[in-house]
């Protein structure tokens, strides 16, 4: 009788099925990452131990000069805000090229007055204009106008204010102040940065 | 882990003497492919959570709500913050004697916090008595509040709030602390 041969197997795997699911998954996070924008004030963070995320934000910034500028991250948003805006304010009259422009824009800090101007201008010469931020004092308040807009576009949409280590407390009181008196939002976040240096450290593995 | 040659090409070289060209498998080792998409997946997964910034959350009270609410004096600790990161602090509502302080580790504003937080315990037999009041000057920097509420992270205070600064405490500061009572 002859032995019953048992057949050899190769021992290899097709990968083809996985390339195609990891090649699949690599697409999709490449496609849905998205680039960090471009600073248009290089702002320095202050540090705190608050590990908590934010997603889903509109984020008024405070530069080290105190000037307050304003920015949404979905393109979309900033075309219904900008709708929202210019119902508002009929004096103001924008070309498509500078709706345009505006959709383009991460971060804005400039008045409406100066809007249609600053909107027209070519990328380079937007590069060298200087955004002297929205106004937030009492008597013309722009910058509550737009949280307000950008509230109807997503009432879900949270507010964060990131501001300079070394900007004065003033500016971002007037920011505050704006927020809850004038657009009746008691609940915001300060944007901060993880406690870098070893003496920081030191007082995270305390607190836990 | 290369694929075996199953054609058997070597044994048809011997018969005919015919230089035939080679059946190459048309299969190829995906694996370094697979290898490589992984982490390049891995990379991009980390990088977008990554990216999301830190915040801290601050719950500002109604302005529209105006009725006085009674509590006790000795729950209080009022914080200060002054230029060049300096802290005042007292305690209690009546602004009489101001001390001066700094942001640290060790003997620093968290040192007077966890003192009141355990002078509160012994009497109130709770820490989560205290009630932290936080207010600045206008020399102040973001980062000296940012610290502050921290602080109020880091020693578990559950009970604080931002306040305007009184012209008093301003008074109060202008004199290295000590305020002119009037009696």
């Amino acid at each position: 009788m002859p032995k019953v041969k048992v057949p050899r197997k190769s021992t290899s795997i097709d990968m083809t099925a996985m390339c195609d699911v990891s090649f699949l998954l690599l697409t999709f996070f490449m496609l849905t990452s998205k680039f960090r924008p471009p600073e248009v004030v290089p702002i320095d963070l202050p540090n705190a131990r608050t590990q908590t995320k934010l997603d889903h934000v509109m984020t008024i910034t405070v530069d080290k000069s105190g000037a307050a500028y304003f920015s949404l991250t979905e393109t979309s948003d900033r075309a219904e805000l900008l709708e929202n805006m210019l119902r508002k304010h009929k004096e103001i009259q924008l070309t498509n090229n500078q709706k345009n422009a505006f959709k383009g824009l991460d971060m804005f800090g400039f008045s409406l007055a100066e809007m249609p101007g600053v909107l027209a201008l070519n990328p380079q010469q937007f590069k060298a204009y200087k955004q002297n931020g929205i106004p937030t004092d009492s008597s013309k308040c722009e910058l509550a106008e737009w949280v307000l807009q950008a509230r109807y576009v997503d009432p879900a949409m949270k507010i964060a204010i990131k501001g300079d280590r070394l900007s004065n407390i003033k500016a971002i009181k007037d920011v505050m102040t704006a927020l809850t008196e004038r657009v009746g939002v008691n609940k915001f976040n300060l944007i901060t940065t993880l406690a870098g240096n070893a003496d920081k450290q030191a007082i995270k593995q305390e607190g836990e | 882990m290369a694929e075996i040659n199953s054609s058997d090409s070597g044994s048809k070289k011997k018969h005919g003497g015919k230089t035939r060209s080679k059946k190459m498998s048309t299969k190829v080792d995906l694996t370094p492919m697979v290898d490589l998409a992984f982490l390049l997946i891995t990379f991009f997964m980390l990088t977008t959570t990554l990216n999301k910034p830190n915040a801290m959350e601050l719950n500002m009270p109604k302005k529209d709500k105006t009725e006085n609410i009674k509590i006790n004096e000795e729950l209080l600790l009022n914080i200060i913050l002054d230029k060049e990161n300096a802290v005042w602090w007292y305690e209690g509502t009546t602004v009489s004697d101001l001390k001066k302080t700094v942001f640290a580790n060790e003997k620093g504003i968290r040192d007077i916090i966890y003192w009141k937080q355990n002078k509160l315990e012994k009497s109130y037999g709770s820490k989560d008595t205290m009630i932290c009041i936080i207010k600045t000057t206008d020399d102040a920097k973001f980062e000296n509040m940012v610290d502050a509420l921290d602080e109020m992270d880091i020693t578990h205070i559950k009970r604080y709030a931002l306040q305007d600064i009184q012209p008093m405490e301003i008074e109060a500061i202008k004199n290295g602390g000590t305020a002119q009572v009037d009696r």
